[in-house]
Parts: structure tokens; sequence; C-alpha cells
């Protein structure tokens, strides 16, 4: 599982038009999958999220201040500020400090010949991963080095 | 075309036997790849109980009878398969088969529909047939039967655990008028404790694990 921050977001600074800062407003959901070579990449919780952090168990529960995109829990389950919106699959992976592109999904690199598969909503997402919208309950699945069939839909929590 | 028949009725079959989903997007498949237990969304779980089902599960790991735990109180702990609430005999092995790349340990999913195990010996799984999940309790009636069924799991497959009486639901918190003899004797030594704790906390690194239901250290958790 790739560390759920990189440098930029350790210690709160603006990534992009980015900030982090207290939070308080109402979130609400979106859901990535990842999978390479037919299995998860578990998404981790803290994504977005700069220490120090409350954590419990595989669950953070509370941060210093919250990026508009994060997680809170290693579900793939995203909590989206809409105020700071619209986003991208780009920002959740630039505030992830993780790479994104055709030929790389985190610490995985698409086998030559292939390319990262993207899913939104069931359908192939023929364009850059990165232009995915990350709006309200977006449901998006990205595979490489490997094909699992995508899920379409996702059961989310009434608050998001 | 008897044949083409006979094919497409064997598809059919295939097709009805096959698993509903196979992209694994159910919030447990995520969570018991980092811990043992998974706790359902809502309503959430008193603190009581989830710290002896905590305590269960580590006895039980500490006995050689490491155990993965799934509470699923509703569709949303489902995520992308709600169609498995309520199927627990159903969703048990899917979910066994979703974490076999990273854990084979015995597995024990409880929905308010009943309970359901993989990888589990015949022994263990007869040994929790009589438990009785109190839906009335909603969360907190599946980590109840979930403290019973463990110790039972574990003493049938030959690493005996205790069984641990499961405390009133509730939180810790105590009703009642009056002025306890536990609060009178226990504030002082009550105090001392949480100063100790706050020292403790300030002395802690970035990323912190959290026991209680305290708020965050800046930001609040929404």
């Amino acid at each position: 599982m790739p560390p759920a921050r990189g440098a930029a977001a350790s210690a709160g600074a603006r990534i992009g038009r980015l900030g982090c800062a207290r939070d308080g407003e109402r979130r609400i959901g979106a859901h990535v999958e990842l999978f390479a070579h037919r299995h998860v990449v578990v998404v981790p919780a803290g994504i977005g999220m700069a220490p120090p952090v409350r954590a419990r168990g595989a669950y953070v529960r509370a941060a210093r201040c919250s990026y508009p995109v994060r997680t809170r829990e290693p579900t793939g389950l995203l909590e989206l500020d809409p105020r700071a919106g619209p986003f991208t699959l780009g920002d959740l992976f630039a505030i992830w400090g993780q790479p994104l592109s055709a030929a790389r999904l985190a610490g995985f690199r698409a086998p030559p010949g292939t390319h990262v598969a993207a899913y939104l909503d069931g359908r192939p997402w023929p364009g850059d991963p990165r232009a995915l919208p990350l709006r309200r309950h977006a449901v998006i699945v990205l595979e490489v080095a490997g094909h699992v069939p995508p899920h379409a839909t996702y059961r989310f929590p009434s608050e998001l | 075309m008897r044949a083409l028949l006979a094919l497409l009725l064997g598809v059919a079959v295939l097709a009805a036997a096959a698993p509903a989903v196979l992209a694994d997007a159910d919030p447990p498949s995520d969570v018991l790849l980092l811990q043992s237990v998974y706790y359902p969304y809502q309503p959430p779980v008193s603190d009581k109980l989830r710290r002896t089902l905590d305590g269960v599960v580590a006895e039980s790991r500490k006995a050689g009878y490491p155990v993965k735990v799934a509470l699923v109180e509703s569709q949303v702990d489902l995520g992308a398969i709600p169609q498995l609430f309520g199927r627990p005999a159903e969703y048990t092995p899917f979910l066994g088969r979703e974490i076999a790349f990273k854990s084979k340990d015995p597995l024990l999913v409880i929905m308010p529909a009943g309970i359901a195990t993989y990888n589990v010996s015949a022994k263990a799984q007869q040994a929790i047939q009589g438990i009785k999940i109190d839906v009335s309790k909603q969360s907190d009636g599946l980590v109840a039967a979930a403290i019973e069924a463990i110790p039972k799991m574990a003493t049938a497959s030959g690493h005996p655990v205790a069984a641990v009486p499961v405390p009133s639901s509730g939180g810790g918190k105590k009703g009642g008028g009056g002025t306890s003899p536990l609060i009178v004797f226990g504030a002082p030594v009550l105090l001392v404790a949480l100063a100790a704790l706050v020292a403790a906390l300030r002395r802690r690194g970035d990323d912190e694990e959290d026991d209680g239901d305290e708020p965050a250290p800046a930001e609040a958790s929404s």
C-alpha cells in the first residue's frame, strides 16, 4: 500500500490550487478502486489529511487540516469539499503524491503495449485518467496489468 | 440443435453459479487487509463493545487462532455489492476469496440475517450453531454475537480461548442518579491518569493511534 502522504501534503502546503484548511463543512462522496495485476491496491486512509492525525486502526478520524479531497478510511471512499470543486482524479493523485498517467498507476507501470485502463460508472474512459471528473457519487476504477470487471455503482454512506 | 440447446443451458447454469460481481469494492475486503475486524458504518458500535471484541480477537490470535471478522449491518457496508446484504452464506466465501491473496485466516461474517464462516473447521462451525443475533441492538448486536462466537470457534479448533461476558451496550456511559463510590474514590486516580495521558499524547509523533472518541488534534472530524 503506498503511503498516504507525500512531502507537500505532510507539510500542509498548497498543492496546485488546493490548500489545506480546517474542516467542518459537509462533504460529498466519490469512490475509487485500484487494481494492479488483478489484485486490489488499497487506497490508504489519510490522503489529504495533514499530520498530526488521529487514527483508529486503519481509519484516520481527524487531522491538523484537510485538503478538499481526502480519505478517512482505506476503502477508496473519497470525501470532497464541493466548495472547492470541481475536481479531477489528477487532484487526488497530486494530493496523494503518487504518479498517475496512461503508463503509471501509483507504484505500478503498464506492461509494454498496454496502458492504465480507466472506468467511470462502469464505462470505459478513453482519455487521460487524470481528467476523470470527481463528482458526487462518481464510481471510478483504474486497472493496470490485468483486467477485473469494473463495478458501475456503489452504495454511499448517507452523510456523503 | 439439441447439442446447441444443451450448450446454452450449460452456459446459463455456469453464469447463474458465478459470483454476482468480480470487482472487489466492498469495504470489508479493503479494511480486513489492514486490520482484523470490519465494523459497520451505522449505527456506530459502542466503545465498550468494540474494545471487548478487539480484546477477544487479540486473545484468539495469541492462542494461535487469528481470525478476521466482518460485521455487516446494512447495505452501505457492502459498497458495490449491496445485493449480497442479507445473504451471509453467499457473501462470506466471496469475501474470503477477495482477501485470500493476503490472508487465509478463519473468517467470520455476521449480518442481521445470520452468521457464516470461511476457512473454518466443521467443529468450529458446529460450535457457533446456537448463537443468536439480537437484531434489535443493530450493530451492537452483531458485535455481541462475534464476542460470543470467537472463543467458541477457537476452542473447538484446539486453541482454547476463555469466553468473555458481553458488556451491555451504551458506550460505557453510566446512568442513574447519585454519586457512585467509584466516582468518589476513583476521580483522583482518574485525574492523575488523564494528566499522564495528556503528557504522553504531547510526546507522540505525527500519527497517533486513537482508542476513544476524543476530538481531533485541531480539526473536528466530520
